[in-house]
């Protein structure tokens, strides 16, 4: 498949929202390339400022529309975002500003709400503490609705799409997608936002394509295009080639018609043809996601990411904060197992703090459980609103990059004090357990001892690997190390699960590697029995697990041991499992 | 008539609880300033309050300019003392 699109021009990003779709562009208007300013006599001013009041109230009636309409998709907490809106709408003094601004400068009301935006967002961004205006920041967002009504004028509300097409957008705002008709948007290619955005989120749960991260999307790509976005890949393929548009109708059209199966699939069990049962986990970075671990039917949340909560202020939030969100994650299903990783920073997640040290060698410094147990007082605040959040009994405590059994027992007694605490103020403590992530090498030799001290382990394979191989993924002169399937880092792997057989506890793959069809693969070979990925793998890899015989997969190791090359490891794997691999193939898996 | 309240919202007034605010001064037939430290705003325009900056613990003071009201107060208050 590689070489078939040799000669396209390729566009890579990230995807944000798996899928295929082969379609027009179709570019959104921003208002900075769409607003200009008109120079008015002053005759024209009192016309101007009627068409001003009418597109506020349009707006504002579109706001109105937009929550009503999303009323159902979004949870109580996210709609309230269109009443913030509603209300700044409102605003006397920004409304006030856009009329003296029409008035004394004499331009068109367009050119005038820019500009009233733009000064609010400018005078917003001067507060010191910026999680307080964290959201106020679209106002630019407000701005477009009232200058769209200018332009529209009476005009239907939505954007009006002839035909099915493809959305290229620098950004997209929840409202963007709101006034869209999403039966006729086959996909969406954006300039920026993350995995994480709330545009990134409402596309995945209504199943639209999505690639992100394509550098200049909208600016090199023309409006009514040919494009085809694979979500799976992060692919944008512009102006493709007949063999290309043939290649991907076949893809799209079985990933469709798979992805209807896949669905069915989501009933069932994650269990082998041979009967035995598997774990398969999500991992979750943010509260809107919640609603995935019940749609996939998942065994639970094998990994819940903290980091997300200091990203607004970077500052770490105060127990209330971090209860009252850890609450909603534990209570979005009692009796499933809720994994959650204490705060994850350091390396390439930096806070304000970390920065302060200035580290040449950030991934072999002050990261994770090492920040935090030299700043104990931040842990326990984390403890603390993890424990008092455990109203079900559901929490597993997950601290990641534990190096040696001293700070294991520094870590549990860290917890079980904070416990007693809560204790002694009147609170209860419910059942939750502790585990620590294996990802530095060094944890692995001593893992029996280990063992005593903890309930669970999660091996992450993505720093484990890193740390093992010696090499950054992210330098491309070296990145060829970087390879799942290296001898030594499988015998580590083997190591492991020798050295905590006989101690029953929990042992669990959250990394890259779990939702890798040939890494899963292996992984079962080495005798592990609990995966966590992102959600929309768990069809895929149920799927692939009910065409394998978990009793015959023992026997591979003996091969697999001897073979000196990751090349031949990965090989070996792709000849023994050919038919198996062939079952998901369609939805780009290898 | 005038008075002093202390924010006892955990993460200050931020988008949310500014809106909360600004449909209840909406309420309110006539002019109401609201104060922080020197600095003046129109109580019913949420991007004023929101460029104060208003944090947990900060004094601001209310004051009605048109006509007294006691229990328009006492919803404030009621409003201020809210944590979350």
């Amino acid at each position: 498949m590689g070489q078939d699109l040799k000669n396209e021009d390729i566009l890579k990003g990230i995807g944000i929202s798996p899928g295929i779709a082969i379609g027009r562009s179709y570019l959104l208007h921003k208002p900075n390339e769409i607003t200009y300013a008109k120079k008015l006599g002053s005759e024209d001013i009192p016309n101007e400022l009627k068409r001003l009041y009418k597109a506020i109230e349009g707006a504002k009636d579109r706001v109105l529309a937009m929550k009503s309409d999303l009323n159902n998709k979004l949870d109580k907490e996210n709609l309230k975002i269109f009443d913030s809106q509603y209300i700044i709408l409102s605003d006397p003094i920004f409304i006030e500003e856009i009329i003296s601004n029409i008035k004394e400068r004499l331009v068109n009301a367009e050119y005038s709400v820019k500009v009233t935006a733009e000064n609010w967002t400018y005078k917003l961004s001067k507060i010191p503490n910026q999680y307080l205006v964290e959201r106020a920041t679209d106002i630019r967002d407000i701005a477009l609705l009232i200058i769209e009504e200018l332009l529209l004028f009476g005009e239907e509300n939505k954007f009006c799409l002839i035909e099915p097409t493809i959305i290229v957008s620098e950004f997209l705002t929840l409202t963007d997608i709101a006034r869209l008709e999403k039966e006729k948007v086959l996909a969406f290619v954006i300039t920026h936002g993350g995995y994480t955005s709330h545009a990134a989120i409402v596309a995945r749960s209504l199943n639209i394509p999505a690639v992100s991260m394509i550098k200049n999307a909208h600016i090199d790509i023309k409006n009514r295009s040919n494009i085809i976005v694979d979500g799976i890949r992060g692919y944008c393929i512009v102006e493709p080639s007949k063999k290309a548009v043939t290649l991907y109708t076949k893809k799209r059209d079985y990933y469709k018609n798979k992805l209807e199966q896949l669905e069915k699939l989501n009933k069932y069990d994650a269990v082998s043809i041979d009967d035995i049962p598997i774990e398969l986990q999500a991992n979750l970075e943010i509260v809107e996601e919640l609603p995935l671990i019940k749609k996939y039917n998942t065994g639970g949340i094998g990994l819940f990411r903290t980091e997300y909560l200091i990203d607004y202020s970077q500052n770490l939030p105060g127990e209330k904060l971090q209860t009252t969100y850890y609450s909603r994650v534990l209570s979005a299903d009692k009796k499933l197992p809720v994994t959650i990783r204490t705060f994850d920073v350091g390396g390439d997640k930096m806070i304000r703090r970390i920065e302060e040290y200035n580290e040449a060698n950030p991934f072999l410094g002050l990261r994770a459980i090492r920040f935090q147990l030299l700043h104990p007082n931040l842990l326990r605040v984390q403890l603390r609103s993890l424990l008092k959040a455990n109203k079900y009994g559901n929490l597993k405590i997950m601290f990641p990059m534990v190096t040696t059994i001293d700070e294991i027992k520094s870590l549990r007694k860290i917890t079980k004090e904070e416990a007693e605490e809560i204790k002694k103020e009147g609170g209860v403590i419910r059942p939750y357990k502790f585990g620590i992530m294996v990802e530095v090498p060094s944890i692995i030799f001593v893992a029996d001892k280990a063992a005593k001290y903890v309930d669970f382990f999660s091996i992450g394979t993505n720093d484990l690997l890193q740390y093992t191989l010696a090499v950054d993924r992210g330098n491309e002169q070296v990145s060829y190390l970087y390879n799942n399937f290296d001898p030594a880092f499988v015998r580590l792997l083997k190591l492991f699960m020798e050295k905590v057989e006989g101690f029953n506890k929990d042992v669990s793959v959250c990394g890259e590697m779990a939702g890798d069809s040939l890494g899963f693969i292996l992984l079962l070979i080495l005798g592990v029995r609990s995966f966590s990925m992102v959600p929309w793998k768990i069809p895929i890899i149920k799927k692939l697990l009910s065409t394998l015989k978990i009793s015959e997969l023992k026997e591979h190791y003996k091969k697999i041991k001897d073979i000196e090359t990751a090349g031949k490891v990965e090989q070996y794997l792709k000849n023994e499992f050919k038919e198996n691999l062939r079952s998901i193939k369609e939805f780009g898996f290898r | 008539m005038r008075k002093q309240f202390v924010v006892k919202n955990r993460h200050g007034l931020h988008l949310r609880p500014a809106t909360e605010f600004v449909k209840l001064t909406s309420n309110y037939n006539g002019e109401i300033i609201l104060k922080k430290d020197d600095v003046e705003v129109n109580a019913k325009s949420i991007l004023g309050i929101l460029s104060l900056g208003i944090e947990f613990g900060t004094k601001i003071i209310i004051e009605l300019i048109d006509k007294d009201d006691e229990k328009f107060m006492d919803q404030l208050k009621a409003f201020f003392d809210k944590k979350e």
